[in-house]
């Protein structure tokens, strides 16, 4: 009886003890709200001043209320959860657009959609663009494709008139791009692209940062940006040789929207870094706190921090609107460019010669290659092209810091601060694709955000002669 | 038995506390809500605020109101107070770098702090970010300014320019040099200039930089030189005995920038009053240029010669 009793009391025990624990520990799961996603803000727009960042003031016992970097980056962006669909941005948001044609009373109107439009599932939001409604939603709750008349329902005042345009489900596929951008890419390149994801501090070489809007891999000229067929790519195939998968996988329109949302992101991060470029020689903490130290005694000092802070005020109400608009007016021609004018799709005009394996044209091909490689490259990439050349084995400057120093690292780093090698190309991993084509475009155009230059005067024969011989360095006899 | 069952049922009671921990109400991540805002392109966020115009003295870059004094000269010079120490040489005669039969032939000197005569400072710029005047009458487009690389250097080290005004770069040694520049609101290049071709690399800015753009040699990789590109011509940079000269400022009140490659800003608020001719001697301390530190890299060779 005792026994038993004992026996019943351990497993009582067993459980009073770990059942609790177990629970406390798997409860901690439920209820409560998971965190919000935010945009993380660039170093640039952290070094300035709080004033410049969140455009408020007090002086004086007066508040003003100015919009600041952050303020700018909320109208124009949004955060994750809240993205505003900017029209200005080259990024195909997706949604359709259309035009009032009709108004027939009764919230129906007969309208015009830009592309052919079939039977869509209703409700659907939809947004004014023009006209007195401008920015207010409202619902579409049928769609008769035949007649081309919708039934709409909204808060809005005014009937809308004749050519007033509206866009349905606007933002659809920035949408879709941010759904399948957190949940495949998220966790290396960071919630805005900034390449510091959870895991990227495991990575070498880092997953890449959006934010500079400088892409290494692209069948554009060096200072160009990037394509959507060469992001495609990027996600079709992968990157041999780092940890970015190949993502062939997703279905067509799935790339297509993370491509947008990549987009998005990059420019999104190029005008945020570029504002603050604006403001910091003048209103970064460093530089207010260069000011004060120059001067003498603690009134003067005062006098010197308020002076800056109502230059900054006047900055912010008078100047700094314009140059923003020039910003980003800049920033999306740059991405409008490369999508619109083929010409600068760097394409040789001269086809690669093909040769007869071990042919005497081969070998000589060979020779010339190795000539034009012995000539510059070999300073990087080494003699036998195992990217062990001196100039990767010295010690080089950062330029970026004040007065400049040397990495604590030796040899080279490209753009974001990383160390850098110049490829091995004994290997035969090439990072930007293996086709000879690609490798003619880490040539001619050089790779942007690292020290590779681009040839600009070579002849074609010359390159495919180098790519020739780069092609054959991984089966040489070593 | 007994255990089985107790087991079983308080593994049950676990598992199912698994699968019920994860529900929550959705937050961030690919699960969350997204709420869209279509914005149009022209917004009225990047129209000037209409604001009451007190208390905002300190005096913009504009000349103030009504003050029609004849414009004038801002000219000086710019020396160190102290003792400037003496960067060497960043590449001495014979040593291996690169292509050492051209670049080592003559020993290179360190440019970074030039002092000439009396301790002036060359190669320093000062200049306005903002153009003081309402329209400007020049005459552009400005001819092509000349930026060679010879003698594995960059000649000029420090070259002021015009946004859209061209700087034709050539190279005049038997060797390949490339040119990368780092600007903050132009495109970077990076492209190779070959020897002896004298129509050589065509450069541009578009845009006005906020301080002096960072050009290197990749290949050579001490060899650097800084470009200036502005909007309007009230900038100078010093000469060899740190003279400069800055001609036709209109009257009024303004605030220099004051960049040298040592240590970037020494100022960005030097104020002057223009009314006439001005001229100023500008002290600089010798902490301000950052004269402590190594200056010159670190080289070591880690493999053996092929």
């Amino acid at each position: 009886m005792f026994v038993l009793l004992s026996q019943m009391s351990y497993q009582v025990t067993k459980i009073c003890l770990f059942f609790p624990l177990a629970l406390c520990l798997f409860l901690t799961g439920c209820g409560g709200k998971n965190p919000e996603a935010q945009f993380v803000s660039s170093k640039k727009r952290e070094s300035l001043i709080k004033q410049a960042q969140t455009g408020k003031f007090e002086m004086d016992g007066q508040k003003v209320d100015l919009m600041g970097v952050d303020d700018y980056m909320k109208e124009l962006f949004g955060s994750p959860a809240e993205m505003v669909v900017w029209q200005r941005l080259p990024v195909d948001y997706g949604g359709i657009q259309g035009e009032v044609i009709e108004s027939n009373g009764e919230g129906q109107l007969t309208v015009q959609f830009n592309e052919s439009v079939d039977a869509f599932s209703t409700p659907q939001p939809a947004y004014w663009m023009t006209g007195e409604d401008d920015n207010q939603e409202f619902t579409v709750t049928s769609y008769d494709p035949v007649t081309k008349k919708i039934v709409v329902q909204g808060d809005f005042e005014n009937r809308p008139k004749k050519g007033t345009s509206f866009i349905l489900n606007p933002g659809k596929r920035l949408k879709q791009g941010y759904r399948l951008y957190m949940e495949h890419c998220l966790h290396c390149h960071g919630t805005s692209g900034d390449g510091a994801g959870p895991t990227a501090k495991y990575l070498t070489p880092r997953p890449r940062d959006f934010r500079k809007g400088i892409f290494k891999f692209k069948s554009t000229p060096f200072k160009n940006k990037i394509r959507r067929d060469d992001l495609s790519r990027t996600l079709q195939n992968g990157i041999p040789g780092t940890y970015m998968p190949s993502f062939k996988l997703l279905k067509d329109d799935e790339s297509k929207a993370i491509i947008e949302y990549v987009r998005w992101l990059s420019m999104r991060g190029t005008i945020e870094d570029q504002m603050s470029a604006k403001l910091t020689t003048d209103y970064s903490k460093k530089s207010l706190a260069k000011e004060i130290k120059s001067k003498k005694g603690s009134d003067e000092k005062q006098e010197a921090k308020k002076e800056i802070i109502q230059d900054l005020l006047k900055e912010l109400r008078t100047r700094f609107p314009k140059k923003a608009n020039k910003i980003s007016k800049q920033v999306s021609s740059s991405w409008k460019i490369v999508e619109n004018d083929l010409t600068l799709i760097v394409l040789p005009k001269v086809a690669q010669p093909v040769y007869k394996r071990n042919s005497q044209e081969y070998r000589n091909s060979l020779q010339r290659g190795s000539k034009l490689f012995q000539t510059t490259c070999l300073i990087c990439h080494g003699p036998k092209g195992r990217g062990d050349g001196e100039n990767a084995e010295r010690y080089h400057k950062n330029e970026s810091v004040s007065p400049p120093r040397d990495y604590d690292q030796i040899g080279f780093h490209d753009s974001w601060g990383n160390p850098i090698k110049p490829r091995d190309l004994t290997q035969g991993i090439y990072r930007g694709g293996r086709r000879p084509l690609d490798i003619y475009r880490r040539i001619r155009g050089g790779i942007p955000g690292t020290p590779m230059p681009g040839a600009d005067k070579l002849s074609d024969e010359q390159i495919w002669d180098t790519v020739n011989f780069i092609m054959s360095l991984p089966y040489k006899n070593k | 038995m007994n255990n089985l069952k107790t087991y079983c049922s308080s593994g049950m009671i676990l598992i199912i506390l698994l699968m019920v921990s994860g529900c929550g109400k959705p937050g961030g991540g690919a699960s969350s809500n997204v709420h869209i805002q279509p914005k149009a392109s022209d917004l009225s966020i990047f129209e000037k605020k209409k604001g009451g115009g007190n208390n905002l003295g300190g005096g913009g870059v504009k000349a103030s109101g009504g003050d029609s004094g004849k414009p004038g000269t801002f000219s000086g010079r710019i020396v160190i107070a102290g003792n400037p120490k003496d960067y060497g040489v960043v590449v001495s005669k014979g040593e291996t770098v690169p292509d050492s039969a051209i670049c080592s032939a003559q020993s290179i000197p360190n440019e970074t702090l030039l002092v000439g005569k009396g301790g002036g400072i060359a190669n320093v710029f000062i200049y306005l970010e903002e153009d003081p005047r309402d329209s400007d009458d020049e005459k552009l487009p400005l001819e092509a300014v000349s930026f060679v690389n010879v003698g594995c250097q960059f000649k000029p080290h420090a070259l002021v320019v015009r946004t859209g005004q061209k700087i034709h770069v050539t190279n005049a040694d038997p060797i390949k040099h490339n040119t990368l520049t780092s600007p903050e609101f132009n495109d970077s290049i990076n492209k190779m200039v070959e020897p002896k071709d004298p129509a050589g690399l065509s450069l541009v800015y578009d845009q006005q930089e906020p301080k002096p753009v960072l050009v290197k040699c990749t290949i050579h990789s001490w060899m650097k030189a800084y470009h200036l590109p502005l909007d309007h011509p009230f900038v100078a940079l010093t000469d060899k005995d740190g003279n400069f000269e800055i001609k036709n400022l209109p009257s009024g009140k303004y605030k220099f920038k004051i960049w040298h490659e040592s240590n970037g800003f020494i100022e960005t608020r030097y104020k002057v009053t223009i009314k006439g001719d001005v001229k100023k001697t500008i002290e600089v301390s010798t902490d301000k240029l950052a004269l402590s530190g190594n200056t010159s890299s670190k080289v070591v060779y880690l493999t053996l010669p092929h």
